[in-house]
């Protein structure tokens, strides 16, 4: 390419990202729930790949000694 | 003649060893769990766990909202430590000890600590706490059922070849805690009291 007349070899490469995300990650969700007071009587992870939910359920439940669901498809709970 | 236990101040001091982490257990564990340490308080015990997470820590959410006594014994040398590098709970304590003596050395002190010992679910710390429990011959409880080293044991002692123990099973968090107490009960032994009036021209004094 040419900047100001001058011939620029390019050495700069398109990568494409497929991993990014905005959304919080584990730790930043479990800081969200672990930060509540009173801390909720349950919690119900509704988005996310299961083995992920479940990581996270596990660690709600086990560190917060909170109860967790992750509910499957057409679930239904009574609040 | 021995003060009976129920009229002293002196509880049960049972321990509940499990998992931290409970990714193995069966869905119910830590509801069981909980159970246990209400069953615990309800039967004059108090609980003591290793001051961790998982299925100690509900059992002891599980004590304290009955109202009774919850010791930790922590692997942690301090309370910074036990929150800040070994990222354990603090609350659902009346007490904690620092122990200083990382795992191995907590679980020793945690069951020479208590009367007896209850397994629910459970890894390779539970495995430890267990046996432990088994040299020093004290009592052991099994909630069956549970998953991991809780639904081991029964096939590990059978296999062991050093006797069957003082070792009770049961699926029920309610009776497995009756059984435990009664093991205890045969063993504890209690210093009369100086209050206690003791019998004349038996052998015993007045104080």
């Amino acid at each position: 390419m040419t900047i100001h007349g001058e011939p620029i070899h390019v050495r700069a490469k398109i990568q494409n990202i497929g991993g990014y995300s905005a959304h919080a990650d584990q730790d930043g969700l479990f800081g969200l729930v672990a930060a509540m007071r009173p801390l909720p009587e349950k919690v119900f992870l509704v988005q996310g790949e299961e083995e992920a939910a479940n990581a996270l359920k596990f660690k709600i439940r086990d560190t917060l000694g909170v109860n967790v669901t992750v509910p499957g498809l057409g679930d239904s709970f009574e609040l | 003649m021995p003060q009976e236990l129920s009229n002293s101040y002196l509880k049960y001091k049972i321990c509940v060893s499990g998992a931290a982490e409970t990714e193995l257990c069966s869905e119910d564990t830590l509801e069981l769990a909980k159970e246990v340490g209400r069953e615990i308080v309800r039967q004059n015990g108090i609980i003591v766990t290793g001051a961790t997470t998982g299925i100690p820590y509900w059992a002891a959410i599980g004590a304290k909202e009955e109202g009774g006594i919850s010791l930790g014994i922590s692997p942690a040398a301090s309370e910074i430590a036990h929150v800040k590098s070994y990222k354990l709970p603090t609350d659902y304590f009346d007490l904690i000890m620092y122990t200083g003596f990382e795992y191995s050395g907590r679980n020793l002190l945690l069951i020479r600590s208590s009367d007896a010992v209850i397994n629910i679910c459970g890894r390779i710390g539970t495995l430890n706490e267990f046996t432990i429990a088994f040299e020093d011959k004290k009592v052991i409880g099994v909630l069956e059922g549970t998953g991991g080293a809780a639904d081991m044991i029964r096939d590990i002692v059978a296999k062991s070849h050093r006797g069957s123990g003082k070792i009770v099973y049961d699926t029920n968090p309610k009776r497995l805690v009756e059984k435990v107490i009664e093991l205890i009960k045969k063993e504890k032994v209690v210093l009369p009291s100086m209050r206690v009036i003791r019998k004349k021209g038996a052998g015993w004094k007045d104080l």
